[in-house]
């Protein structure tokens, strides 16, 4: 066993209503320099839809991620030789359309146009090449089903239904979408870092920090060879086209030093998010990674080890870890989520890095029948959600979809998931209105594999956390890590994003 | 340390700015050294001028102090490309006379025409004493040949007038007028013509290590690429010297353009006899222009390129959001 720490977290997709609200303290914090205005390290996506970049699931076209040749992991990307002759033209880089191009407007002109006859207006430029552009996409060009039948009609995710249920999701009275929010995973076997040239000699310019597993680009290293941003099948590690060195999430790891929330988990308004803890055997992290598709989703939970097992513990120990971070994995929401509860699933997890990122899937696209092949609100209420219960294969958006998103087309577990999540909500429902016989309410709680005791705690941290609750922070003792080398005052000061030097590109 | 220093090469200084002064006063106060004249002469001028041997491809300079006045002569010598553009009747008189080759500017200084027509035409003084602006020249020795041309030395502009004999007026058909030279028949000379085209290719380096011919010149009966076109095309280059001509030619190599090339590393006599027997058989070749040609390839080059980059890299990333535009 070699347990180890990391930094997890899990979006709630039921709660997300789509505000962008996290994507915009991001960027005000990391991303509004030169040379980041594509970047969007934290997006949120809306289902079905394309993504940003555009269509970035599609990894017969970005070669993101890990594919398994019989018993063999390799990137899908390109092999050591492969690296060295794609090395100074990676030919599988997102291009600038397949983000968007950055804009903004010459405000200025509004001010100072010379007095005329016409109204002045401020035209758009490029903010990459301050010319005038035209606008034909942007980050969120899809946003709820814009342009749908370019955009949605093309989720890679669709590909997993009938031509019948794709219609069908097109009719308007049928349609359906949700949220996705999106950061870097910081996974447990990260692409990025296996694909970064600078890597062949050891250290790399990516590396995922031993304390926390947060995975990071150190910007002195980095050579801006590009192999991370196709390497990663999320398309989370984006070059700075200013600097020459690529840049991605860091999890707001000054923040986390200093007890705070990352910016877009503490500005949520919906509270969708939680961060916490899980204690992982590193030992495990190629085999887990090298399971059959529909194994994957069982396989990335067992890796996970339970903070409260002495064994554990004591390995956890034995490799460094804090007392404080045991303490803190223990008390850690997503552990509940993910490994208790088994409500919480990692995003496209066929891509094989592990994400350590989690998502309740959506009931709400989801909570509404069919009744004689039409969708019928009236008749739901007539039958007080009881159908709901057998009839999870006639749902708005197909259970299949929500598989292919989120458990490698294992139907059954995404199944689990949702009969859980239903049985909560009927279950809370009943103790407040009394609609629901306790027989019935036995056989439904038998069904969803839950206990009364477990659907409040769900119900609990789902509906009414506290702040402690969503974010239980560890102590990382960075001025005690750090006190060896800067004055932990000096230190306080210093931690942000930036460069101790001047960068100049090499 | 570093004030030592500087008041070294102060002196050094020191020195140099009195024997540069000192210079001019040794030579103003000579008319001219005749052993002098005859080292320039040879090394210059004896490329296409005899003294008392009859007409090669310039006249014969013997008694020329008695044909011509001095003051033009020294004009004459030290730019002719500016007397012949300004259309002095003599200059193109002679130029027609002499096949309408130009005589080049070999950027002889003044003071060395002194000592030029000291050695062929004694007995004339000059009545303008050399200009105080050459002072700075150094003195010409005969065992050593003078360090390449300056820009200062040679004419000052290039496109004033051509220097060199155009690639035009090489390959025009050779004018009515009786050539001074009589291109010999392509009797058998010495040497071998197949060393000479190794020479000229560069398939033999040349033994002092000067550039080989093709590098600048094209010349008729070459394969691929053919030559550069830098310089003239040397297709024409012995029917209008002849065998003496080519050869003083080859042997002292007197362009300005060439000087810099071969100025310390000249061809040796062997290389010159080979180098001259394939002129003469160039000579019967046809040579075509080579620029045209030039582009021709470098297109063909380009298209190969594009096309490896196309094959090699076909399944690059491109065009995602755009293709689903056009999917629609």
């Amino acid at each position: 066993m070699d347990i180890r720490a990391q930094v997890s977290m899990v979006f709630h997709l039921d709660k997300c209503v789509g505000c962008h609200t996290c994507s915009v303290a991001c960027k005000n914090i990391w991303t509004d320099r030169r040379g980041t205005e594509h970047m969007w390290w934290n997006n949120v996506e809306t289902k079905p839809g394309t993504g940003f970049p555009t269509l970035w699931e599609d990894q017969e076209k970005y070669k993101g991620g890990w594919v398994k040749k019989g018993k063999k992991l390799t990137l899908r990307l390109q092999g050591r030789v492969r690296t060295l002759t794609n090395i100074f033209h990676n030919p599988n880089l997102p291009t600038v359309d397949e983000y968007f191009e950055p804009w903004t407007y010459r405000y200025d002109d509004l001010f100072n146009s010379p007095e005329g006859h016409d109204q002045p207006t401020a035209r758009p430029v490029s903010q990459v090449t301050n010319r005038p552009v035209d606008i034909v996409s942007g980050p969120n060009w899809d946003d709820d089903l814009g342009g749908s039948a370019i955009y949605a009609r093309n989720d890679p995710n669709l590909k997993s239904l009938t031509d019948e249920e794709r219609a069908q999701l097109r009719k308007l009275e049928r349609i359906a979408f949700f949220y996705v929010p999106r950061i870097c995973n910081h996974c447990l076997n990260p692409a990025c870092v296996a694909a970064c040239p600078a890597g062949v000699a050891q250290p790399g310019a990516i590396y995922k920090r031993g304390e926390d597993g947060i995975v990071l680009i150190n910007p002195e290293k980095c050579r801006g060879w590009r192999m991370c941003v196709s390497a990663c099948p999320y398309k989370k590690s984006y070059y700075n086209w200013a600097t020459g060195k690529s840049e991605k999430c860091i999890l707001c790891y000054p923040r986390l030093e200093s007890g705070h929330a990352p910016a877009c988990f503490h500005v949520c308004v919906g509270r969708i998010r939680y961060l916490g803890i899980l204690l992982y055997d590193a030992s495990r992290i190629k085999e887990t990674a090298s399971v059959d598709d529909a194994e994957l989703v069982e396989a990335h939970r067992a890796i996970i080890q339970d903070p409260n097992d002495p064994e554990v513990i004591k390995a956890a120990k034995a490799n460094g870890v804090s007392d404080n971070m045991i303490s803190t994995a223990q008390r850690s929401p997503i552990y509940k989520f993910v490994k208790e509860w088994r409500l919480a699933l990692p995003l496209t997890p066929q891509f094989r890095t592990l994400p350590m990122l989690f998502y309740v899937p959506p009931l709400l696209p989801v909570l509404a029948a069919v009744k004689d092949g039409h969708y019928d609100i009236a008749g739901v209420a007539d039958e007080e959600l009881r159908p709901l219960l057998g009839s999870l294969d006639k749902l708005r958006v197909p259970l299949r979809y929500m598989a292919s998103l989120f458990a490698a087309g294992n139907v059954g577990i995404v199944e689990q998931v949702y009969r859980k999540l239903i049985a909560v909500r009927i279950f809370m429902r009943a103790q407040r209105v009394k609609d629901m016989p306790d027989a019935e309410m036995q056989q439904i709680l038998a069904q969803a594999n839950t206990t009364p005791e477990e659907v409040r705690a769900i119900h609990h941290l789902t509906a009414k956390p506290t702040f402690e609750q969503r974010f239980v922070i560890p102590p990382l003792n960075r001025e005690m890590a750090v006190e060896a080398t800067v004055d932990p005052y000096q230190h306080a000061h210093e931690a942000g994003f930036s460069f101790r030097k001047v960068i100049k590109r090499r | 340390m570093a004030s030592k220093r500087a008041a070294r090469s102060g002196l050094v200084f020191l020195v140099l700015l009195v024997g540069a002064l000192l210079a001019p006063v040794v030579v103003a106060a000579s008319p001219g050294d005749a052993a002098k004249g005859e080292a320039i002469f040879k090394q210059k001028c004896a490329a296409c001028h005899t003294v008392g041997g009859g007409k090669t491809v310039g006249p014969d300079l013997k008694d020329i102090g008695a044909k011509r006045d001095r003051e033009w002569l020294t004009r004459f010598i030290t730019e002719p490309d500016k007397v012949l553009a300004a259309k002095d009747p003599i200059a193109t008189a002679l130029l027609q006379e002499y096949n309408n080759i130009p005589m080049p500017n070999m950027g002889i200084s003044k003071t060395e025409v002194e000592d030029v027509l000291a050695f062929l035409a004694p007995g004339t003084v000059t009545t303008t004493p050399p200009p105080p602006t050459t002072a700075t020249s150094p003195p010409p020795t005969s065992a050593i040949p003078p360090p390449p041309p300056t820009a200062t030395v040679i004419s000052p502009s290039p496109t004033a007038s051509p220097p060199l004999p155009s690639a035009t007026s090489i390959t025009t058909p050779v004018s009515p007028t009786p050539s001074p030279a009589p291109a010999p028949l392509p009797t058998t000379l010495p040497g071998n013509p197949q060393t000479g085209r190794d020479l000229f290719t560069g398939n033999t380096p040349l033994k002092n290590g000067g550039t080989p011919c093709i590098a600048c010149h094209n010349i008729g009966g070459l394969e691929g690429l053919q030559g550069g076109a830098l310089a003239p095309d040397l297709t024409a280059t012995f029917s209008k010297y002849g065998d003496a001509g080519t050869a003083s030619i080859l042997s002292t190599l007197p362009f300005p353009a060439m000087k810099p090339l071969y100025g310390d590393k000249p061809l040796t006599p062997e290389e010159i006899t080979d180098l001259k027997v394939f002129l003469q058989q160039a000579g019967t070749e046809q040579s075509s222009p080579v620029a045209g040609r030039l582009i021709v390839y470098i297109l063909i080059g380009l298209a190969v390129l594009i096309l490896v980059v196309q094959i090699v890299w076909r399944r690059r990333l491109a065009g995602v959001r755009k293709s689903l535009l056009l999917l629609r």
